[in-house]
């Protein structure tokens, strides 16, 4: 298919801010709505709302994923209330999206106040390096709080890719903006009833893993780069992180086994320890809901010493994001992979997909220790009953008790993960759950 | 013809600043000047009156101690951090009406 044969204009001439076209991306039709320019900086007028409206409902109904790049002062203060509606409406249609086609935005300027929020509705949100997004801005900030802050310290592309979580991605300029949106868009189906595309692949599905093994050390107190086990157990050169900068502590991204898509979600134990804090549970939830809403399925690499501890995480609300988490798991329908590194402590291990939760198939390199604490808090607990740390370690830090209990499925050698992986991804890929009868379950956001 | 602010702020010649939203209250926010254990040094009593560049608070880092100031004079409403919880640079420490 040509870009020229199938691009289509819709309401070309209806706003001069808000253009919507139907195109061709990398082979695959597209709603590719901009917002920029016209009479005030990409303001957002009622027409312009409607427009986008319009273009959003209508690719619902073409079930072909929406992207909207935009550089924008926000509503458009010029035409009253009425503006406000128009960001209003396309808010309700993006939502009326949200999980039946991809929706990715690119901010390629600015994009402030009430229409920032679009971009968290969005699945994916790129940045370009000298983009900002904020609801209220620096003036506002510095009446209420007498503080003096400039744009990009309130609301640069760095501060949302690691700060906020809002960038999923930052691009260095604008011409490598298609080129990203078609690489994300690639392990994703056109909507939630198509499968994700599957691709040819030339990377062996039994080939041995021996850097992955090489990179999760032998010591438990040693940390590591988990991206080297991902690298190396996938398909060659498919992992495609997402949020890298934002709670390093998980890794969110997608890749291929055996040409397939798969959605990955792994603790990074070269930060903090791999902990789970509050960032880390919300970043990884929304991913997880994120693939199951779209037919990705899961595979979940575990290597975590437990929850952060600390009084500003509970009071911030540690038992509320952590629950996300685990609802999002436990909501999920699509073939869920768990691979059990090294340390899995706890409440946890229970979060990151344990058998407990839902997963389909778990397997544990021989290394593994899951269990319900560690050596230094077992002998802390068990220590006055005269237990010593060699006796806890052989007699529970390993995978064998959660083995002989089907908490897990099998103890694998690293080296084998990958065909292990592939291979159980094919025995699940026809996985189908019929969701029960209820408009939605409360989650907890 | 009914009324409309159709035009309003560009006839007025109000610039597009990329400003955000706007918030229109009395109230205003004491925030802490950067990151650090908050520790409230002044016994704050509600509704009593703080002057512009009060101190009612330190954040205390290693080795150092800032003092927390009002931007802003008013009637304290309400102290939000808790004497010794840790903060961040411009979290805010109390609010005030002006």
């Amino acid at each position: 298919m040509t870009e020229s044969a199938l691009s289509v204009g819709i309401a070309a001439f209806a706003d001069s801010a808000v253009k919507a076209t139907i195109r061709i991306l990398d082979e695959r039709r597209v709603m590719w709505l901009e917002i920029a320019g016209g009479k005030h900086h990409g303001a957002i007028t009622l027409q312009g709302g409607e427009v986008g409206h319009r273009a959003i409902r209508l690719a619902i109904s073409q079930g072909i994923p929406i992207v909207v790049v935009i550089d924008s002062g926000g509503a458009d203060v010029n035409e009253g209330v009425s503006a406000l509606h128009g960001w209003g409406m396309m808010a309700r249609a993006l939502v009326a999206a949200s999980g039946v086609v991809p929706s990715i935005f690119v901010v390629t300027g600015a994009c402030v106040s009430g229409p920032a929020l679009l971009l968290g509705l969005a699945d994916v949100v790129l940045m370009t390096s000298d983009a900002f997004s904020y609801v209220s801005g620096p003036r506002d900030v510095a009446k209420i709080t007498g503080m003096s802050v400039t744009r990009m310290e309130l609301g640069g592309s760095g501060v949302h890719a690691s700060m906020s979580g809002v960038a999923s991605i930052v691009v260095g300029d604008d011409d490598s903006i298609e080129a990203v949106v078609a690489t994300a868009l690639s392990y994703l189906p056109s909507n939630a009833l198509d499968d994700p595309p599957s691709l040819e692949y030339l990377d062996d599905a039994s080939r041995c893993c021996e850097l992955a093994a090489a990179a999760v050390p032998h010591s438990m107190s040693s940390g590591y780069d988990v991206r080297l086990v991902l690298e190396d157990v996938f398909d060659s050169a498919s992992f495609f992180e997402l949020r890298s900068h934002y709670a390093p502590n998980m890794v969110t991204g997608f890749a291929r086994l055996g040409g397939r898509s798969v959605g990955v979600v792994a603790n990074q134990p070269s930060w903090r320890a791999g902990t789970l804090d509050i960032e880390a549970s919300q970043k990884g939830a929304r991913f997880v809901a994120w693939c199951d809403a779209f037919n990705i399925p899961l595979v979940t690499f575990v290597d975590t010493p437990g929850f952060e501890p600390g009084r500003d995480l509970e009071w911030r609300g540690m038992i509320r994001h952590g629950a996300q988490l685990v609802h999002a798991y436990c909501e999920a329908t699509v073939p869920r992979i768990c691979v059990v590194l090294r340390k899995a402590y706890g409440g946890a291990y229970i979060v990151m997909d344990s058998r407990g939760i839902g997963n389909d198939v778990c397997v544990a390199w021989p290394e593994a220790e899951i269990a319900v604490m560690g050596t230094d808090a077992a002998l802390q607990i068990l220590g006055s009953k005269g237990l010593t740390a060699g006796e806890y370690e052989a007699r529970v830090l390993n995978p064998w008790e959660a083995a002989a209990h089907g908490l897990i499925d099998d103890v694998i050698a690293p080296e084998h993960t990958r065909g292990v992986l592939c291979n159980a991804l094919e025995t699940l890929i026809m996985k189908r759950i019929k969701p029960v009868a209820r408009r939605h379950s409360n989650s907890p956001l | 013809m009914e009324p409309t602010c159709k035009g309003l702020f560009e006839t007025m010649g109000i610039a597009h600043e990329y400003c955000g939203e706007t918030t229109s209250m009395a109230e205003r926010l004491i925030v802490a000047p950067s990151i650090g254990l908050f520790r409230l040094t002044s016994v704050a009593f509600l509704g009593a009156f703080v002057d512009e560049g009060q101190c009612i608070g330190v954040v205390e880092s290693t080795g150092s101690a800032r003092d927390i100031r009002s931007a802003f004079s008013g009637r304290l409403m309400g102290v939000l951090a808790r004497d010794g919880e840790r903060v961040r640079s411009g979290q805010p420490i109390a609010w005030i009406c002006a």
